[in-house]
């Protein structure tokens, strides 16, 4: 059809133009050009010019025969960078990256916007005043909504340097809705079969006051009011927890318990607040008790302990090894029970990766995890950093006599960082274990 | 490869229905191969008189994420075009004479290559006219958006425009003079470039028009102020005296239509009709663009602009911002993998993934930074052929031998002398750095021909002397020799001349040997015409014998000998 077309131009164009010799056809990509010309000799006597549309074939037909395997082998990569590429053209489009610039509030000295996202909490977004009453206060807002309809809003009005000195105040307010935890039983042998699905709320008022002499010296002390009310699971797949275990088996299981608690934290951080890891040291201890207030003559009381260490080894040119220990522990004061959604955890991104979240729950809990990050691309202030880890874990009843180092839960995996201009962090990691494998993707600014 | 097809009127209908059985049948392979003397249609020329094609605006980080998933994951599988490259036979640029060289066109305009300029001419470049008038007051009509240099559109008192841009304030005359000399180059290379001018300015004589919209850190659209404007100048580089040096880059001439591609064509510009991979002089801008450490010569830094020259209308194309060139990366020193990688080099990604990051190129472990202003320009670990560009193109991936070779020629063109006049118009405060700057450039010319004149055979100017005997000579210059890179002493020519019959079965070639660059020919008399084949192959003493190249003449029954083309 197209060189039919073709032919009947050049027969128009010689009856148009019978007194013309044709200079020349080219045979280009997108368009035939015919150029009529009154002398061969000369470009500049060219009286006219015929453009006939059509398709230049710039391959012979073996090459596209021999294309093909080609194509069909990276037709779902092409398709994955038309769709990057065409998201690209959208935003350049509609400019809506402008638009997401001052919805973020860039650039303004006195407030910000900063959206978050991870597979495990969902979206979340964090709105901060500064300077509101003070050189160094602080209004946080912020709300979150995650897969299976989870949801949380928090507000906190801080200020530091109160009077002039190193001492600064907060007070802050948490309301989380969590319809679908899980719950796979108490102890280190539990079995991914056994998994159940619970519902929790919880309301929590602290009050914390801190005392910062500098950076890397931090005590603060905080007492809190914290009400938790446990319901059924909504996932229809999963086993409501209470219809698997008894009150009696499972503290928490029944009551919405109050507590009132006072906890003390203590951190040395030598460590470089900058969002790539680095070099330094972080240690986080933490010490606090609950009582319970309405449950029958306490029934709940219980202190906790807590360390995280975190060692960047040394500084390396675009490369950091990263140590992590994390031990923790709840113990029960004078035979009371502790509420089976507050004992320690084992499993997802801060303890196991590769594990499912909170997989394994007991009293006390170790946790060890060795990260090694390296730098694969830098351009324009975008770096994209490459890591592998491995993490091991367990849970037991008594963290000096109840743990059997020998019986590590382990995950291993890796994973990409992208750092953007901005402090935006995108990170995506896949984690293996003997369970399976768990998917992390999170962006947050720091 | 060649897709001109000549005939005249009396031959049309039958030449149009050899041209589509040509194309149904798929022998699209060279036109010449079956008639080596035929003459060679010269490619019509692209300015003629067209109706304003609409202005596109392309989107450029979409076109620099299919460039570069292209070069990795659609170039590399694509087996046809992998097995020709193994094969050295990539398709020839569209345009290329039928000597190798580059008609003048809307992209191109042959200057020192042709004809060397005078000194004067090199200095002037593209400018028509000085820079703005800085003795009166000069007035801010466009602001320009934050991004990774400030900068804004100023109207001197003659009315002229400029687009002014600063030098970053520790880096002092780096993007100016890198932009500056870059410019003036490319010029002369022959390709269309902005008027660019480095200028001294007085802040308080800039004033800003009414109404003018600006973008302010915060991402809000607003009216531009005063305080703007000092908060900008806060951010350059101010001399001792105080006053501001700038470049000043004039309005170019004509509607502007947007940007180009190194691919395709523009569908409503009809004298866009050859594929923009397959023009010699965008390919050859792979070699031009190395030499100057051009790696941001990419889709974004492109301009069309509708001009009417001699009363017709067309599209001109334009290469523009070269502030990211030489040791310069726009607001501070061009940073160390610059050349040496694309902005996402899939390959080394990969190798740093497994290698657990320790793999550290060569290039990656010089500390390069000479000065400010000079910024980390370089010739130790400058490698010609493996120059790459932040985003790979098609045009660029097509460069074959030839259009290397071309483009080197145009890069050798370029004598000490000129280069010196060209830094000398950056006006660098320190002779020191403007003698540093001229001498890397002069040191990678070297390298540049060094490199691509040993790839093909350097010869060239062929011509037929004929002393009125029946055997011409035909003679050259081999361009190696002339630009100093071998010894003539040393050099002998391998020839060997053969009658083309047409025929399945050639006659073996007898070859000779020649010390001169004038190849006496043995062209027997006939009464039919003859096409005669000179095969040429270049011998230098302590090296491996060049490549051949082959030089078609055509003899007419009765009348004289004509060199028809050359092939390398």
């Amino acid at each position: 059809m197209r060189f039919s077309v073709w032919i009947a131009a050049m027969v128009v164009a010689c009856a148009a133009a019978p007194d013309t010799v044709y200079k020349g056809i080219v045979v280009a990509r997108d368009t035939t050009a015919v150029v009529l010309t009154t002398d061969s000799a000369s470009a500049d006597s060219i009286i006219d010019t015929v453009f006939v549309r059509t398709t230049w074939r710039a391959r012979e037909p073996w090459e596209y025969v021999l294309a093909v395997p080609g194509v069909l082998l990276t037709l779902p990569i092409q398709v994955v960078t038309r769709i990057v590429a065409g998201t690209a053209w959208l935003v350049e489009q509609t400019e809506i990256d402008r638009l997401v610039q001052r919805l973020l509030l860039a650039g303004d000295p006195y407030a910000s916007l900063t959206p978050s996202f991870s597979l495990g909490r969902g979206f979340a977004l964090s709105y901060r005043k500064y300077r509101l009453f003070g050189e160094a206060s602080e209004l946080r807002a912020s709300g979150a909504y995650g897969f299976n309809n989870r949801h949380a809003v928090g507000f906190a009005l801080a200020n530091g340097g109160l009077f002039r000195s190193s001492w600064g105040g907060a007070l802050s307010f948490t309301y989380r809705y969590l319809p679908e935890e899980s719950f796979y039983g108490i102890g280190p042998d539990t079995d991914e079969d056994d998994e159940t699905d619970f519902g929790l709320q919880d309301l929590q008022l602290v009050l914390t006051a801190t005392y910062a002499p500098g950076q890397h010296f931090v005590p603060s002390l905080s007492v809190s009011i914290e009400r938790f009310d446990r319901f059924d699971g909504s996932d229809d797949e999963l086993p409501n927890t209470e219809s698997v275990f008894t009150p009696e088996q499972l503290p928490g299981l029944e009551g919405e318990p109050l507590f009132f608690g006072v906890d003390g934290e203590l951190t040395i951080r030598s460590a470089t607040s900058e969002p790539r890891p680095a070099s330094g040291l972080e240690i986080v201890t933490l010490a606090g008790v609950r009582a319970g207030l309405n449950t029958d003559e306490f029934g709940y009381w219980f202190g906790s302990y807590e360390v995280r260490f975190t060692l960047l080894l040394p500084r390396l040119p675009h490369r950091a090894v990263i140590l992590r220990h994390f031990g923790g522990s709840v113990e029960p004061f004078d035979g009371r029970e502790i509420p089976f959604y507050l004992l320690n955890a084992v499993g997802g991104e801060g303890t196991v990766r590769g594990l499912a979240d909170e997989r394994f729950r007991d009293r006390d809990v170790f946790v060890f995890s060795g990260e090694y990050q390296y730098q694969i691309w830098a351009v324009n202030g975008y770096a994209l950093d490459f890591f592998v880890f491995a993490d091991a874990g367990q849970v037991g009843d008594d963290i000096f006599f109840g743990l059997d180092f020998g019986e590590y839960e382990s995950g291993y995996g890796c994973g990409v960082r992208l750092y953007q201009p901005g402090n935006l962090v995108m990170s995506s990691a896949l984690g293996f274990s003997d369970e399976g494998v768990e998917l992390y993707l999170s962006f947050r600014v720091n | 490869m060649s897709y001109a097809y000549h005939f005249k009127r009396s031959h049309a209908f039958a030449g149009a229905l050899t041209a589509v059985m040509a194309v149904l049948s798929g022998l699209t392979g060279p036109a010449t191969a079956a008639r080596p003397c035929r003459p060679v249609t010269p490619i019509p020329p692209d300015t003629l008189d067209i109706p304003k094609p609409s202005p596109v605006k392309r989107h450029t980080t979409a076109v620099n994420v299919i460039e570069t998933s292209n070069a990795y994951l659609l170039r590399p599988f694509d087996f046809a075009r992998q097995f020709k490259r193994l094969n050295d036979s990539l398709p020839r640029a569209l345009n290329a004479g039928p000597f190798g060289e580059v008609p003048n066109s809307s992209w191109y305009t042959a200057r020192n290559s042709h004809r060397r300029m005078s000194l004067g001419e090199i200095a002037r470049g593209p400018n028509t006219a000085g820079g703005p008038d800085t003795s009166g007051c000069l007035y801010v009509f466009r602001a320009k958006d934050f991004g990774l240099s400030p900068g804004f559109s100023v109207r001197d008192t003659l009315g002229r425009e400029y687009v002014i841009k600063f030098d970053s304030r520790d880096y002092g005359e780096l993007a100016s003079g890198a932009e500056l000399i870059s410019t003036k180059i490319l010029y002369a290379a022959g390709y269309w470039v902005p008027e660019n001018h480095v200028t001294v300015f007085d802040t308080a004589k800039v004033m800003v028009d009414t109404g003018v919209e600006f973008i302010d850190q915060r991402g809000r659209k607003r009216t531009m102020r005063r305080d703007d404007l000092t908060w900008m100048f806060r951010q350059v580089a101010v001399r001792d005296d105080g006053r501001v040096r700038a470049l000043a880059s004039r309005y170019i001439e004509g509607e502007p239509l947007g940007e180009w591609r190194f691919r395709g064509t523009r569908r409503d510009d009809p004298n866009d009709f050859i594929p923009h991979q397959h023009r010699r002089e965008l390919r050859g801008l792979r070699v031009i663009g190395a030499w100057i450490n051009h790696f941001d010569a990419r889709t974004e830094n492109t301009f069309d602009a509708y001009v009417t020259v001699n009363g017709r209308s067309y599209v001109r194309h334009y290469l523009l911002d070269f502030g990211s060139t030489l040791g310069a990366s726009t607001s501070g020193p061009m940073w160390r993998s610059y050349g040496h990688e694309n902005a996402f080099d899939v390959p080394l990604v990969l190798l740093r993934i497994i290698t657990l990051g320790f793999y550290s190129p060569f290039y990656m472990r010089w500390d390069t930074l000479v000065s400010p202003a000079v910024g980390t320009w370089e010739a130790r670990t400058f490698d010609p052929g493996a120059f790459s560009y932040g985003v790979p193109n098609l045009a660029f991936a097509n460069m074959t031998a030839a259009d290397g070779f071309w483009a080197a020629r145009v890069v050798m063109s370029f004598t000490d002398a000129q280069i010196d006049t060209i830094v000398a118009s950056a006006r660098y405060s320190d002779p020191a750095d403007a003698a540093y700057v001229a001498r890397i450039l002069k040191k990678r010319r070297d390298m540049i021909g060094r490199y691509y004149y040993d790839r093909v055979n350097p010869l060239g100017n062929f011509r037929l002397l004929s002393s009125g005997t029946e055997s011409p000579e035909l003679c050259f210059d081999d361009w190696a020799v002339d630009a100093g890179l071998h010894r003539g002493a040393a050099t002998r020519y391998r020839y060997a001349v053969k009658v083309h019959c047409g025929c399945r079965r050639q006659q073996r070639p007898d070859w000779r040997m020649s010390e001169t660059t004038c190849l006496p020919l043995d062209i027997p008399v006939s009464s039919g015409d003859l096409c005669v084949v000179v095969t040429v192959r270049t011998l230098r003493r302590g090296r491996r014998p060049g490549r051949d190249m082959r030089a078609y003449i055509r003899r007419a029954a009765g009348r004289g000998a004509v060199l028809v083309r050359i092939e390398r």
